[in-house]
């Protein structure tokens, strides 16, 4: 399903079934249900990364690649996770077609006693998206110490979920 | 920033790697990742392939069971921390005091007071703020 732009009408010009089928049936049936992904991960392991610079969580499993047509997208995420340091923190963020989508310490940090768990959850809604395909990955890194992401067998599934709204 | 894939990797303990990734690569290195398909070891934009070399060296001479150095110290603390507090739980702390209120030497006060020290260490190190009476006095 597609979104297909509508076109201006001037006085006399007819709606016929095409236009009909083009431009309404098919864009409402596009509004209800929108371009979307949405990825439940359960890993072999658990992810984790000692890297200070941003990186990948999963450039394979945790991406979403999503056709949109000019509105923003709803992205959310959640996940649990813990920190080898005390007070460690641990930075999240998205990139969309490989730029990360907030500043330099991304979209939220966590920071809780040794080995807590900790909730890494959060939604952020993209917007100024072209009309075109484009590709959600979530990346982090730390600024000390090494950061976990539950998501092994029997542990936590993460979950990356993205809408076109 | 380059990141290099070792897919052949063994089953890795990530702050254990990090610190051998540091220890061999030094300034090019920027930090290790697993995702469960293997490992990525994460190099800056001027490391070699020598430097690829010897990060596949140390991630496939890794071994898992092996704790990091601050997971080391950790666990020695915890220890430590566990015996200070059964030395504590284990004192007979009445009998203690009633030695302390009976003693009529110098001798005998000075065993007492020492014994009411040792009890008095063994809480500091539970609580994590000293070390035990017996590693500095070695009694």
């Amino acid at each position: 399903m597609a979104w297909t732009n509508i076109p201006d009408k001037n006085t006399g010009d007819q709606m016929d079934e095409t236009w009909y089928d083009t431009h309404f049936k098919a864009n409402m049936e596009y509004l209800l249900n929108p371009s979307h992904q949405c990825i439940l991960r359960v890993n072999s392991s658990n992810y984790t990364t000692t890297s200070t610079s941003w990186v990948d969580v999963d450039a394979t499993n945790l991406a979403i690649t999503l056709t949109t047509y000019g509105g923003p997208v709803l992205v959310v995420f959640s996940g649990y996770g813990s920190h080898s340091v005390s007070n460690g923190s641990i930075y999240l963020d998205i990139a969309v077609d490989g730029s990360r989508v907030s500043g330099v310490a991304g979209i939220m940090i966590t920071a809780a006693a040794t080995g807590e768990l900790q909730n890494l959850s959060f939604a952020v809604l993209v917007t100024g998206l072209s009309a075109a395909s484009h590709t959600i990955k979530l990346q982090w890194k730390v600024a000390t110490g090494t950061a976990t992401l539950f998501s092994a067998t029997g542990a936590y599934a993460t979950q990356l979920s993205a809408i076109e709204l | 920033m380059k990141s290099y894939r070792i897919s052949n990797a063994p089953d890795v303990h990530t702050p254990r790697l990090d610190e051998e990734l540091r220890a061999a690569l030094g300034a090019a290195y920027l930090g290790v990742s697993t995702d469960g398909d293997g490992v990525r070891v994460h190099l800056t934009d001027g490391a070699t392939v020598s430097d690829e070399a010897l990060a596949e060296a140390t991630v496939l001479a890794h071994d898992h069971t092996q704790p990091s150095s601050v997971e080391a110290v950790q666990t020695e603390a915890n220890a430590r921390c566990a015996a200070a507090t059964g030395a504590v739980n284990a004192a007979d702390l009445v009998t203690l005091l009633a030695d302390l209120a009976a003693a009529d030497t110098v001798d005998d006060l000075r065993e007492q007071v020492m014994a009411l020290a040792r009890v008095v260490s063994h809480l500091a190190v539970a609580q994590g703020f000293a070390p035990a009476v017996e590693d500095v006095y070695g009694v």
